[in-house]
């Protein structure tokens, strides 16, 4: 399911990926970050925790427009602080289609990466980031010509109560948990590999919920399967010992198979009896059917009594 | 009374009353009381309810985790809405109300016919003057003139099949007020809001209360006595999401929520009204947050699917795909509320509809286990309320 969001041939306008201490979630945002620079026209990454660097390695540089969030986020440098430069500052608001509007080049479809929303929710309520989210996806009907695919975003689980993580889920319509992962060195560089929980909405409103396991080559392409959960041993019910009736007796009650198949053959009595008179006759409609057989002693006279009236 | 109603709720038999009782399509008198009833669109639930909704009062649904049912319970509340030709408020958001409304169930073939067919002699009765005042029977005066013994807008409750959506002409051409929140509130109040009041609820509750005052639909205002009444159906989809502006799950001393739903309430009491609120509940982390919110509605009830969850593999509950709970019966003019005579209901999703039935555990699984306690069939047999219930566990039992 995850490599499926990731390559887009399964529909997710909100990806959310939680990690947490133990598992570090920028190997898995760095490889949709260059999956969507290939499938998208352009892809905006608002960077807030780390440099940008880190997640362009080998993607195409040219597609992607950079929103810096790390340099100066609180904006304490005079030069930040004219609003034409592009840099988000966390003295107001998110206002992530704000920023979008401001880039120059305008392309129809867009794909917006957000690491991580951790920055703005440790200064805005829940509900602020959850408005702002869905104003990116209503794009389509604010502004002329952009239109947002996909926005996926970093959360750290271990940083926020449950509340604002409840509030996100809701929102969100592919929900990544990463529960352990570690570093796979193999011979061309570093891959990753680790195991997750996705939860994916589909719009049809079925929802799938697979524990996976993920790898990531060095050139950063993901790969991912359902991790089958092991088989609990089902206690056995130890069938008891069915009774043999038939054991310890002084007669025998056995059959041989002979024996059992000329049991199948017998007729029983009042089971289309009307066959042995009538041999030659189809058995059709057998229960509509009236079958006279005569005894000796009766009087089958043809004659109808009623004749005889005569008034 | 009910038992001698016709199909339509036309009847003959007149209560001996001062105020003549208001004939509306679409509804019926409750048997509880002098209520009138909407249906909800969904026979099955009208039933467990009590009949319907009643007209005045707050429906509230608490949603399933994923919101779906909920929605589809507000689907089938307008699509009833547009059968009966009661006039349409749906606010909502996430989705655009216009979205809703051009997903809503098709109504079953056989009452579009009847709806046609009434449709005409509607029209043809708008050519014919009005009846001089009878003087001999002048005991049926009161009674309408046509009998719409088939006409699907008098009819009560009716049935939709949901791998169809309602034609569009008839979805436009229904009265209908939609509230999209991010286009209503102004730009500068969508991000943080400061102060008392969310202003998203301060103007949901003024929009409401301009339909109500220009539909005509307010009790107190005395209206001509010929003017046709009906009934308005509010629904708020998805009310106390955190795109509403509900900060910290409840948590927080944020009173917008209840004061809205109060004065709500207090709109409907003296209105011709009906609403329904799907409420995301499960997002609320204050128990006591969400009693409030129930204590403020007049019936709740809330669905548990079992989507997602590990009840979804539990084989007791293999035919359904949920649960739901009656948490609360209107209590309106009255003193008791309608009692249900079980508490233990389930919803499924069939391909073409919707339906509420009773909880029946499967007879015993021929894989049973061997101890009790790891039976799941037998793990749900939960003794029932009542001081005459028999719990299967006790040490007296023999």
């Amino acid at each position: 399911m995850l490599q499926q969001v990731l390559e887009g041939t399964e529909a997710s306008s909100i990806v959310v990926i939680e990690d947490c201490v133990d598992h570090d979630g920028r190997p898995v945002f760095h490889c949709f970050c260059s999956q969507l620079a290939k499938r998208c026209e352009s892809v905006h990454l608002f960077h807030l925790e780390n440099p940008a660097g880190v997640f362009l390695e080998g993607a195409n540089i040219s597609k992607v427009h950079i929103h810096d969030g790390f340099s100066d986020p609180l904006q304490w440098e005079e030069q930040n602080r004219d609003p034409s430069a592009d840099k988000i500052d966390l003295v107001s608001a998110p206002d992530f289609l704000g920023h979008l509007k401001r880039t120059p080049v305008k392309t129809s479809l867009v794909a917006v990466v957000i690491d991580s929303l951790t920055p703005f929710l440790q200064n805005y309520p829940g509900y602020v980031i959850c408005r702002a989210l869905q104003r990116l996806l209503r794009a389509r009907l604010e502004s002329d010509g952009i239109e947002v695919s996909q926005v996926v975003a970093g959360f750290h689980g271990d940083l926020h109560d449950d509340s604002t993580a409840a509030a996100l889920r809701h929102m969100a319509t592919t929900w990544v948990q990463l529960q352990e992962g570690a570093e796979s060195p193999t011979q061309g560089g570093t891959g990753f590999h680790g195991n997750c929980e996705v939860l994916h909405r589909r719009k049809s409103g079925k929802v799938i919920r697979q524990a996976e396991v993920y790898h990531i080559s060095p050139q950063w392409s993901l790969t991912s399967r359902v991790q089958k959960t092991p088989v609990r041993p089902v206690a056995q019910v130890e069938q008891e010992a069915q009774v043999d009736p038939t054991a310890n007796l002084t007669f025998n009650l056995r059959l041989t198979d002979t024996e059992k198949e000329a049991r199948s053959r017998v007729v029983l009595p009042y089971m289309h009896h009307h066959r042995k008179k009538a041999p030659n006759k189809p058995a059709a409609n057998p229960g509509g059917q009236i079958f006279y057989q005569p005894d000796d002693v009766d009087d089958f006279d043809e004659e109808d009594p009623d004749d005889d009236l005569d008034f | 009374m009910a038992a001698s109603m016709g199909k339509g709720g036309v009847t003959s038999f007149q209560k001996k009353s001062r105020t003549k009782t208001l004939q509306i399509p679409g509804t019926r008198p409750s048997s509880h009381g002098n209520q009138l009833l909407v249906s909800t669109g969904v026979p099955s639930l009208d039933h467990i309810i009590g009949g319907g909704i009643v007209v005045g009062t707050v429906l509230l649904v608490e949603e399933d985790s994923f919101g779906n049912y909920a929605r589809l319970l507000m689907k089938y509340f307008m699509a009833e809405g547009i059968m009966t030709r009661h006039p349409l408020l749906l606010s909502s958001a996430e989705l655009h109300p216009k979205q809703l409304l051009r997903d809503l169930p098709a109504p079953v073939s056989d009452d579009i016919g009847k709806a046609a067919l009434h449709q005409e002699n509607v029209s043809s009765e708008k050519n014919v003057e009005k009846e001089a005042t009878m003087k001999i029977a002048w005991r049926y005066q009161n009674l309408r003139t046509e009998q719409p013994e088939l006409g699907a807008f008098s009819q009560f409750g009716h049935y939709y099949d949901l791998s169809k959506t309602m034609s569009s002409e008839m979805t436009d051409t229904a009265p209908s007020r939609l509230f999209y929140l991010p286009d209503e509130l102004p730009l500068e109040e969508q991000g943080m809001w400061n102060g008392i009041r969310n202003p998203a609820y301060v103007k949901l509750l003024q929009s409401i209360q301009d339909v109500v005052r220009e539909g005509q639909f307010d009790l107190t205002v005395p209206q001509p006595k010929d003017m046709s009444r009906t009934v308005l159906r509010i629904g708020l989809h998805s009310l106390g999401s955190p795109l509403w502006g509900e900060q910290d799950g409840g948590t927080s001393h944020d009173t917008s929520l209840p004061h809205f739903l109060h004065a709500l309430r207090g709109v409907l009491r003296t209105s011709l009204a009906a609403c329904l609120i799907t409420i995301p509940t499960h997002l609320f982390q204050d128990m006591a947050f969400t009693r409030r919110l129930e204590k403020l509605c007049d019936s709740v009830i809330r669905l548990e699917s079992f989507a997602g969850s590990e009840k979804e593999q539990n084989p007791a509950y293999k035919d359904y795909h949920g649960l739901l709970y009656i948490k609360q019966l209107s209590q309106a003019n009255s003193l008791l509320s309608y009692m249900p005579d079980c508490n233990d209901f389930a919803f499924k999703l069939r391909r073409k509809k919707f339906a509420v039935e009773k909880l029946h555990l499967p007879p015993e699984l021929q894989d049973s286990q061997q101890r009790e306690q790891d039976d799941p069939v037998a793990a749900l047999k939960t003794p029932s309320t009542g001081c005459f219930s028999i719990s299967g566990k006790s040490k007296l039992d023999f």
